[in-house]
């Protein structure tokens, strides 16, 4: 059966092709929710909220080419609810200082997962739209519902933290 | 950086490890809470749905009241639905599909899987360009029943052929000879003498004459000796005759109790949330209609689930519209598991 017509069924509330959908995305799903809380538990409780999420709405899908991208976004948008709703977010100042001590310790490497997920919320949304679910600047800035100019803007400051973080590394 | 970054965040995000076992387990949790949410949803299209009954209900009244009300209501389409009867889902189907144009040449449903089979008949281009659309159709039936539980198969019909024992093809060509020749006799001997006959049948293999007669009748001797003399009369060789005593206020009542268990049946095997996966009834020596369910006799809310359905069962069976059907004949409901205990 294609992921189109599995998409399809499950619109129409059946669910054990939501189910074969789910199995497809969940990892991705997970590990993109690791990167925002860099735990385990915390993880799974944002994709437990998304699949919650996708569930009941999956009727307002429009276009069912989209349903990774569009599962992605709820995900996303549920991972910035837990960390505002959780406080967790670490501020880009305390990180900074971490970093530096760190970086001391492990004087070689600071491998590209972690520099990842130190990095600012919108700034890691962006990468890991971009490079991880290999979306367009357009494809981004419609789903954060921003104009692609801001998109090319983060992702820039994005790719310079980024550089920074791992210079230690032969890039 | 962009090239790095393009071919390196997938390789090393994806090493990020995966707790599996938890992970399914979340996703489980995520999908029964999504079910749980929906639920409530239905009954908010309950409530609004009876408020429209209600209204339609003062509309129809007072359609009998007044002429210019009834002209009014003689506007509004598909209220006749409401009044027609309940229809096997897969006779719907293959109707729907035979009115459609479709070359099916039939539809069937297997349990306890529930898969409606349907065969489309036709060179395989015919087949691959109608299968979408004979499967969706199938679907939108399924979906305007609510019907959740079922899934659909489409297949190509295939002709096979039989292969003929020769041996068996003149037995049988035989045995149908000597069946044209004595039922037509019996028939009308027995009537003649006013014999009270339900049925005569002529079993093949072992080859047996069976009757079937009301247990009131009581002439059976004299009936064995008629048919005999027939069989003889006929250059037949004599053969075991069989009568068997019909109680007939028994099969009065099974007839009526197969209706019932069709009634009940639809909604219990067609939608998922009732977990039955077959269903049963018998008249003997009380009636009783039975459920299997999916959930093992193990399962801690099994018990309660069962409990549950009787009561839905139940209160279905005393509604106003089942009276006619049950005449207060005493029954009960058994459930059954998974592993085929009464939970009950």
């Amino acid at each position: 059966m294609s992921a189109e017509k599995k998409i399809k069924k499950a619109r129409r509330g059946n669910e054990k092709a939501f189910q074969e959908l789910i199995q497809d995305e969940k990892n991705k799903l997970f590990r993109m929710a690791y990167l925002y809380v860099k735990n385990e538990d915390d993880a799974l409780d944002i994709v437990q909220d998304t699949i919650y999420k996708a569930y009941i709405s999956i009727k307002q899908l429009k276009d069912p080419h989209f349903f990774s991208t569009w599962i992605s976004r709820i995900l996303i948008n549920t991972a910035l609810d837990f960390i505002k709703k959780n406080n967790r977010m670490i501020p880009f100042s305390d990180v900074n200082g971490f970093r530096g001590d760190s970086n001391l310790r492990i004087e070689e490497k600071l491998d590209l997962v972690e520099a990842i997920e130190r990095l600012e919320v919108q700034y890691k949304t962006v990468i890991i739209f971009r490079y991880y679910k290999d979306l367009s600047i357009k494809q981004i800035a419609e789903i954060l519902e921003c104009p692609e100019g801001t998109v090319k803007t983060r992702l820039h400051r994005a790719i310079n933290q980024l550089k920074s973080d791992l210079k230690e590394e032969c890039i | 950086m962009n090239d790095y970054l393009s071919n390196n965040v997938k390789k090393e995000v994806d090493k990020i490890k995966i707790p599996e076992d938890k992970l399914d387990q979340t996703i489980e949790i995520g999908i029964k809470r999504g079910k749980k949410n929906q639920r409530s949803l239905g009954k908010k299209v309950f409530y609004f749905s009876s408020a429209a009954i209600l209204f339609f209900g003062l509309l129809i009244g007072s359609a009998f009241v007044s002429p210019a009300m009834a002209k009014v209501v003689s506007k509004i389409p598909y209220l006749g639905q409401i009044f027609e009867s309940k229809n096997d889902i897969v006779k719907v189907i293959s109707e729907e599909l035979r009115a459609k144009g479709y070359n099916s040449t039939g539809a069937g449903v297997s349990f306890p899987e529930k898969v409606i089979y349907i065969t489309i008949q036709g060179s395989e281009k015919y087949f691959d360009t109608v299968k979408g659309d004979v499967e969706n159709i199938a679907k939108d039936i399924l979906q305007s029943k609510n019907y959740d539980a079922y899934s659909i198969k489409v297949t190509r019909y295939k002709e096979r052929k039989i292969e003929v024992d020769e041996k068996e093809e003149k037995q049988s060509i035989e045995f149908a000879r000597e069946y044209d020749i004595f039922y037509p006799a019996i028939t009308k001997e027995l009537k003649k003498r006013d014999y009270n006959v339900l049925s005569l049948s002529l079993n093949y293999n072992p080859k047996t004459i069976e009757i079937e007669i009301p247990n009131t009748e009581t002439r059976i001797d004299e009936m064995k000796k008629v048919v005999n003399q027939i069989l003889k009369a006929n250059n037949i060789d004599s053969i075991p005759l069989k009568i068997k005593k019909i109680d007939m206020k028994k099969r009065e009542q099974d007839i009526r109790w197969r209706e019932i268990l069709d009634v009940v049946s639809e909604d219990l095997l067609g939608k998922k949330d009732y977990k039955v996966r077959m269903v049963g009834y018998s008249v003997h020596p009380e009636p009783e209609i039975q459920a299997f369910i999916t959930l093992p006799s193990s399962d801690e809310s099994a018990k309660d689930f069962a409990q549950q359905l009787e009561k839905v069962i139940d209160d279905f069976l005393k509604s106003e519209q089942m009276k006619s059907s049950i005449k207060n004949d005493p029954y009960h409901i058994t459930i059954y598991s998974k592993d085929d205990k009464i939970i009950n």
